[in-house]
């Protein structure tokens, strides 16, 4: 059995390296998968474990919780479920823009918390620091370095309106609930803390309640929040955070890449299959008096089939801890890439289990599949194969074109004629070529539409992009300023409570963020997939997720309070719209002034949104601003620009991604054009012996050949490319559903697929040309010969 | 060695070498031999002379090792793999052991798989297919069918309507019959004397002796070499008086050379 196999091998050393780079590709791609999910799981575990991480987090004023210390403790005690709870200052300072070195601007609201503050809960873990402490030193999480860029050493300045203070970046942390892109907080020494605690005054005074329960975190944050919700009086920030929220918020990313490239390992897995089924094909051919011979010296069928079974086992064994191998190996390249808002330092571990069961699952299917195709050489009889007599010949097909009624010229009828009489083996080619015309137009898409066009970017997120974001001091006079900036240069204004400042409290204990917006069909991006935007009081559009979360849909009512106001109510408002869009968490809510009006008797708009038209530099405008209104607004800075310089890092990821997967779609398309080639001319090799000797040229075989694989791309470009027509935009919703993004109207990039498809022809036409290449060398005679 | 100018295939110094390992193997050896117009030449020899070699080079399918080769006053032994390719499709015409007609192509589509090549005119070509297809006899409903739907003899006969279809100045037999039984043969050999008797030039290797009584030159190869030639005269048929003559002159022939 061992020589066999060791023959099988030596015979066939071109099938086995291709098979061989196909299994390293599938397993690479597969165990890279494993590794962003399960490792990215294993990893969160670990480092909730080490910093012993609070299960929630809430962000309150300070004074709430000195003057509810008693009813808190008593929270404490009714909740058996709770294993400890802590309080901790903090400083929330929020609206401000923090911009490190010479890097753009982030806009937001940032905790600054005691570095060297008391408790056992959510402990400061410094991963990264310099030697010595700077006297203006403050720690960041490691997020900032990987996502936003930061550095240690660089000047971190945080920044509103003339309030300024500039720090250096002496360490980063790691921290699960407050250390991830949506949640970040900086700790500062206890002096410095205490200083800058002073200079910021006693609005931005708050207290982080840190809670490690045994029981449900989404009961325990529900209850929480009634609680606080009961005994807020008046307008008071509240902010919370919990484990599963904060790790879903790092790995969103993650699981649309890991889906991508495990649709890219099963296309891989699904070549292999077919260099199998043409390996066998060409060996039930091309060996068939060797095989014969075998059985005639008295080896059985089933020791010749497990030959055949043992010998791609055993490189499906070695192609895939080769590509195992790779993976581990290209981990931290891939990490340092694509997993930008992880937040943690992600020292690769190998994951034997899932490799060892990736490998063994791909190895039983290779094995089930090369024993199912390779069950012809059952059926051999000794003498008839010695005499290789019952050879396959391409057979045609009764009522087919004929060469006298084709319209084409000879060498196309004959390339027709060829397709057709093998047509099991051109469908299965056109097939697989269409699915990985399918993956990499796909991921073409990705790549024009949230790379090179921003405005798919937009789509996903749902953000209404403006160009200067305006706080009025006193929001009573937002109004009155919006009117006074409608002037030259400025396209627009729109009054709104900026989706996301504010909760409220819908059905079943469901919080969603609220969104006002003074005139919503002037949204330059409305994020609306179903119905429209309220536009009466008692309407309201709300979020996929949230319908979802509810089990409501259009033509339903919602029940909203305001639970966070004092004298607030309650409202039913009818669902008039559907919203989608990643931007909040997907989980929104929209209503008219009038209608926040009814459950928020006292509500004001928040910010005046400013569109400036082309040319207008946001950041001279926003200094001209300051001027002009001086203490008449608290904050104005520039958004579009914070926007997208946020979205870079993600638009850098998906072009990683994107790449990936690009390659090994041009290296399956590489292999099958040399096993497509490589069958045709074994099949034809009579055929092409015989027109040789009747005067055709090698040109022509050659190009025969060539052209036979380009319409199998062709064929299955077409076939992809209407999959993909129909069918990218539902996938990529599917693949950002679990986001908030629902429906998608991606444009087609007809021109981008184009250029796809040609170039996988280009591809596809070199590797069949340097296949066919060698039959120039064959003389006619020796091809008639092969019969 | 001087040409004769009713020579339509000539040799000079013809040689054929085959590397077997690292041992040369001499098939063809030093070969002077003229191929006549309108005859219809019969090879013979035991097995490894280099019969069918020698009618692979003629025919522009093998190339020469050394020597020239000519087709009338062209000397095509230095050709390249695209003008020897140009040479077979305007001048030869193959009938094969195996037949070797393309499995997935209907007779008719056999036939102008190779007149095609030649005229673009399709609908010249098809005509002049169906007018050949006639002449052996296979009818429109035969000429439509695959080659795994019709008997050995017919597929002999499709074979040689698509030698024809560019009107070849030589047809090359290489043991056309060795495949058939004998009806189907002699069907085959019946065709093959009936288009030389109306002009067409036609080189033949075989084995079978009464295949080669067809031939009104035959040439004897032992070795690599021409060992000895017979004429035997034109075929007039199965029925011909001097039939008995032929085959004893044939036979007597043969046996001097060893046979």
């Amino acid at each position: 059995m061992f020589l066999l196999v060791r023959s099988n091998l030596k015979k066939s050393r071109k099938t086995s390296f291709a098979f061989f780079l196909l299994l390293m590709a599938v397993m690479l791609l597969s165990y890279t998968g494993s590794q962003l999910t399960e490792g990215f799981r294993r990893l969160y575990q670990e480092k909730a474990a080490e910093t012993n991480s609070a299960d929630f987090a809430a962000v309150l004023p300070r004074n709430f919780c000195e003057r509810y210390q008693e009813e808190i403790a008593g929270f404490r005690q009714a909740e058996e479920e709770i294993l400890v709870m802590e309080t901790s200052d903090a400083l929330l300072l929020r609206n401000m823009d923090i911009q490190a070195g010479n890097g753009e601007p982030v806009n937001g609201s940032w905790m600054i918390r005691d570095a060297d503050r008391e408790g056992i809960l959510s402990s400061l873990k410094i991963v990264e620091y310099m030697d010595q402490m700077p006297e203006n030193g403050i720690y960041v999480p490691y997020v900032c370095r990987t996502f936003f860029g930061f550095g240690l050493g660089d000047m971190l300045t945080i920044s509103s309106g003339e309030w300024e203070e500039t720090f250096i970046i002496a360490g980063f942390t790691e921290d699960v609930l407050f250390g991830c892109r949506s949640n970040i907080a900086f700790d500062l020494p206890q002096a410095s803390f205490r200083s800058l605690e002073e200079r910021t005054g006693a609005d931005c005074d708050a207290a982080v309640v840190m809670i490690k329960t045994e029981g449900s975190v989404g009961g325990l944050a529900n209850r929480f929040s009634e609680f606080v919700a009961g005994r807020s009086d008046g307008e008071m920030f509240y902010n919370t955070s919990d484990i599963n929220y904060a790790e879903a918020s790092r790995s969103n990313n993650l699981n649309i890449y890991v889906a991508v490239m495990n649709a890219a390992s099963f296309i891989g897995i699904a070549a292999c299959f077919m260099v199998i089924w043409f390996h066998m094909r060409n060996t039930l051919d091309k060996d068939l008096k060797e095989l014969g011979t075998l059985k005639a010296v008295g080896y059985g069928g089933g020791q010749i089939v497990m030959s055949y079974v043992l010998q791609f086992l055993f490189l499906g064994l070695a192609g895939g801890m080769a590509g195992i191998g790779l993976s581990q190996c290209i981990m931290p390249e891939v990490i340092k890439n694509i997993a930008t808002d992880i937040g943690f330092v992600w020292n690769t571990a190998f994951l034997g289990r899932a490799a060892g069961r990736n490998l063994l699952a791909v190895l039983l299917v290779i094995g089930a599949v090369t024993l199912f195709l390779s069950r012809g050489i059952f059926r051999i009889r000794p003498v008839e194969a010695i005499q290789e007599r019952g050879k396959v010949q391409p057979s045609g097909r009764k009522g087919g074109m004929t060469m006298e009624s084709s319209p084409f010229p000879v060498n196309l009828s004959i390339i027709f004629k060829m397709i057709s009489s093998e047509r099991i083996k051109s469908i299965l080619t056109g097939v697989v070529i269409s699915v990985i015309m399918c993956v990499a137009g796909f991921a073409v898409i990705l790549y024009v539409r949230l790379v090179n066009d921003k405005g798919g970017m937009l789509q996903v997120t749902g953000t209404e992009v403006y160009s200067v974001n305006v706080q009025p001091s006193r929001p009573e006079d937002a109004a009155e300023i919006a009117r006074e900036m409608e002037r030259e240069g400025v396209r627009k204004v729109m009054l709104a409570v900026e989706p996301g400042s504010s909760r409220l409290l819908c059905d079943n204990g469901v919080y969603a963020a609220l969104g006002v917006y003074s005139d919503y069909g002037a949204l330059e991006n409305p994020s609306l997939y179903a119905g429209r935007y309220p536009k009466h009081e008692n309407e309201t559009a709300i979020s996929g997720n949230l319908a979802e979360a509810l089990g409501k849909e259009i033509g339903d009512t919602i029940e909203v309070s305001q639970i966070f106001q004092e004298a607030a109510g309650e409202g039913t408002f009818l669902i008039v719209g559907l919203t989608q869009g990643t931007y909040t968490g997907g989980m929104d809510i929209y209503l008219t002034m009038e209608g926040l009006s009814l459950v928020d008797p006292g509500a004001q708009w928040q910010t005046v949104h400013i569109y400036l038209e082309e040319g207008i530099d946001a950041e001279e405008y926003c200094s001209r601003l300051e001027e002009r209104f001086l203490d008449r607004i608290s904050y104005a800075g520039g958004f579009e620009r914070v926007f997208y310089s946020q979205l870079a890092p993600i638009i850098s990821s998906v072009s990683g991604v994107v790449s990936f997967i690009m390659a090994v779609m041009f290296l399956l398309v590489i292999i099958m054009g040399y096993f497509v080639t490589n069958s045709i001319l074994l099949t034809h090799k009579r055929d092409f012996g015989i027109m040789k000797a009747l005067g055709y040229s090698n040109g022509q075989i050659i190009s025969q050949t060539v052209v036979t694989f380009m319409l199998y791309i062709a064929g299955g470009s077409l076939l992809g490319g209407i999959a993909l027509y129909f069918g990218s935009n539902a996938v990529l919703a599917g693949l950002f559903r679990g986001m908030g993004v629902y429906q998608l109207t991606f444009r087609f990039p007809a021109v981008w697929i184009v250029v796809l498809v040609l170039c996988m022809e280009a591809a596809g036409c070199l590797t069949a040309f340097l296949s066919a290449w060698r039959v120039r060398k064959i003389v006619p005679c020796s091809l008639i010969k092969a019969e | 060695m001087e040409r004769n100018t009713n020579a339509v295939i000539s040799t000079n110094k013809l040689c054929k070498s085959y590397m077997n390992g690292e041992v040369p193997q001499h098939v063809i050896k030093n070969m002077d031999i003229q191929i006549f117009y309108k005859d219809f030449t019969v090879f013979m020899g035991p097995s490894g002379s280099g019969k069918s070699t020698l009618l692979h080079i003629l025919s522009g399918m093998d190339s020469a090792s050394m020597g020239e080769v000519y087709f009338k006053d062209t000397n095509f032994s230095k050709y390249s793999e695209r003008q020897l390719a140009q040479f077979r499709k305007k001048n030869c015409g193959f009938v094969f052991q195996q037949v070797c007609l393309i499995g997935s192509m209907s007779l008719m589509d056999n036939v102008l798989v190779s007149g095609l090549l030649a005229n673009r005119n399709k609908k010249q070509v098809a005509e002049k297919g169906k007018k050949l297809f006639a002449e052996v006899g296979l009818t429109e409903k035969e000429w439509g069918k695959y080659p795994s739907q019709i008997s050995g003899g017919q597929m002999g006969r499709a074979g040689i309507v698509r030698a024809l279809i560019n009107n070849p100045e030589v047809v090359f037999a290489d043991e056309p019959t060795g495949a058939l039984d004998s009806a189907s043969g002699k069907a085959v050999l019946d065709l093959l004397t009936e288009f030389n008797r109306k002009g067409q030039t036609t080189i033949m290797v075989t084995h079978d002796l009464k295949s080669a009584l067809r031939g009104n030159r035959i040439l004897y190869l032992r070795d690599g070499r021409i060992n000895g030639e017979c004429a035997l005269g034109a075929y007039q048929g199965e029925d011909e008086p001097a039939l008995e003559e032929r085959k004893e002159k044939l036979f007597h022939f043969l046996e001097e050379m060893g046979w």
